[in-house]
């Protein structure tokens, strides 16, 4: 079960990405656990979920890949990742792919998770230091710029 | 004397480095319950008290202290309990579980330090 | 979930807030209200951000500048600002948010508004924009010591 936790979240990413985006990613098949603090690619998204354990997905997009996104999905032409637009379209993926990951989840272990909003941002020289929870990412590339997703439960990573 | 503080906030294990040198001790520190458990192999000869926070990665403060309780070289060192988990029912499993003392984030320097003392008062000396 | 609630639940963080720093840091802080645009997506410098799991699951808050957590976190460790690195800043931030939410929970335990901490988080960074999503139930306060000035936000979703 315990690799299930971290590995139905890169399945998620790449079916989400795909059905949505018909965007293919390379890679991503294998998890690295992470240092305390992760040095953001360009637009990030946390997301929260909780119910017989908590855990948190993060989803870090390189800036043209957020702009594909969500030039892609919304049909307009945003040049700038801190658009509050395009801030959104990362954050409503990362919902969708959580969703889609916890469904999993709660219906092969029964463990009643439900998601909390999804936060996002971006910044020049972003750090995101999670001091309590230790966590494995997994990486990506696309044609547009890389993905990294990162997934922590608390109680660890065994 | 010898302390190990278990928390996975480095701000926190400053301010315990503070409290213990203010009383001449040594502080040993690890982040998270695996860190302790295997510091604690190495040297749970020579501590005097351990500080263990609550909500940790890895292996949070109530399974240490389980596995302290439950393991016959360990068993005699003293635990205070030092984390932001204020409920009672919290601080009574705690207590039940053998934590000597239960002290809740915040708290001043001076009241850490004497709570050190009275915990070491309880577990007893190994080192002058 | 009334403004009337959320604002309430805000002062509870806020108190709490202050009675942390007036234990670990020796200090009192002012409490102020937020203007119209404070609720805005500001930049900012140093983020610490807990989500709360409830009934109604919430996001809080606390940002402010760099110097201002390293003056902070100086006092409460008793350790000179210049010696503290980025680490310590994102690690202390994240714990007073920690601490913050661990006494608020307990105050909330048997209201409607009781709630579950998760793992704090700090983001650091120049030019940052954190955005949430539209619509929700909010309240920010400042809490203001001389120069510093953090600001406390939460959101009700």
């Amino acid at each position: 079960m315990d690799i299930d936790l971290y590995q139905i979240f890169g399945t998620s990413t790449k079916n989400i990405i795909k059905e949505m985006l018909d965007l293919d990613i390379k890679g991503m098949d294998s998890l690295k656990e992470e240092p305390g603090e992760i040095h953001s690619m360009g637009v990030s998204s946390i997301i929260t979920f909780a119910g017989t354990r908590k855990g948190r997905l993060l989803i870090d997009m390189e800036p043209g890949l957020a702009l594909y996104v969500a030039n892609t999905l919304l049909g307009e032409e945003y040049d700038n990742i801190k658009n509050q637009m395009v801030l959104s379209t990362v954050s409503e993926i990362n919902n969708i792919v959580s969703g889609d990951a916890v469904t999993q989840l709660n219906n092969s272990y029964s463990m009643r998770l439900r998601l909390a909003p999804p936060i996002v941002f971006t910044g020049q020289d972003v750090i995101i230091s999670i001091p309590k929870i230790s966590s494995l990412s997994s990486w990506g590339d696309t044609d547009y710029g890389r993905i990294r997703i990162n997934i922590a439960w608390e109680g660890g990573n065994s | 004397m010898k302390v190990l503080s278990v928390d996975d906030s480095a701000m926190i294990r400053k301010i315990i480095r503070g409290a213990v040198e203010v009383l001449d001790g040594d502080l040993l520190e690890a982040s998270d319950g695996i860190e302790a458990l295997e510091l604690l192999e190495e040297e749970y000869r020579s501590i005097d008290l351990i500080l263990l926070d609550w909500n940790m990665p890895r292996l949070d403060g109530m399974e240490v202290l389980k596995k302290l309780k439950a393991d016959s070289r360990f068993r005699a060192i003293p635990v205070m309990m030092v984390t932001t988990e204020s409920e009672r029912s919290n601080i009574v499993k705690a207590i039940q579980h053998g934590a000597v003392h239960y002290l809740v984030k915040p708290f001043t320097i001076q009241e850490l330090v004497k709570r050190i003392m009275e915990s070491l008062g309880k577990g007893g000396y190994k080192n002058d | 979930m009334t403004s009337m609630d959320i604002e309430k639940i805000a002062d509870y963080f806020t108190d709490s807030l202050r009675q942390v720093l007036r234990t670990m840091a020796g200090f009192e802080v002012s409490n102020t209200s937020c203007d119209q645009l404070d609720f805005s997506d500001k930049e900012s410098n140093i983020i610490g951000i807990m989500v709360l799991h409830g009934k109604k699951d919430a996001v809080i808050s606390l940002s402010m500048e760099y110097s201002t957590a390293a003056m902070v976190i100086a006092y409460m460790t008793g350790i000179l600002p210049e010696e503290l690195s980025e680490s310590d800043l994102f690690d202390g931030v994240a714990e007073l948010v920690n601490i913050m939410a661990g006494e608020v929970k307990a105050r909330l335990s048997n209201t409607p508004y009781h709630f579950l901490l998760t793992s704090p988080f700090s983001i650091g960074g120049t030019s940052l924009k954190v955005a949430r999503k539209k619509n929700l139930t909010e309240a920010c306060r400042h809490l203001k010591a001389g120069e510093m000035d953090i600001t406390f936000r939460i959101a009700y979703i």
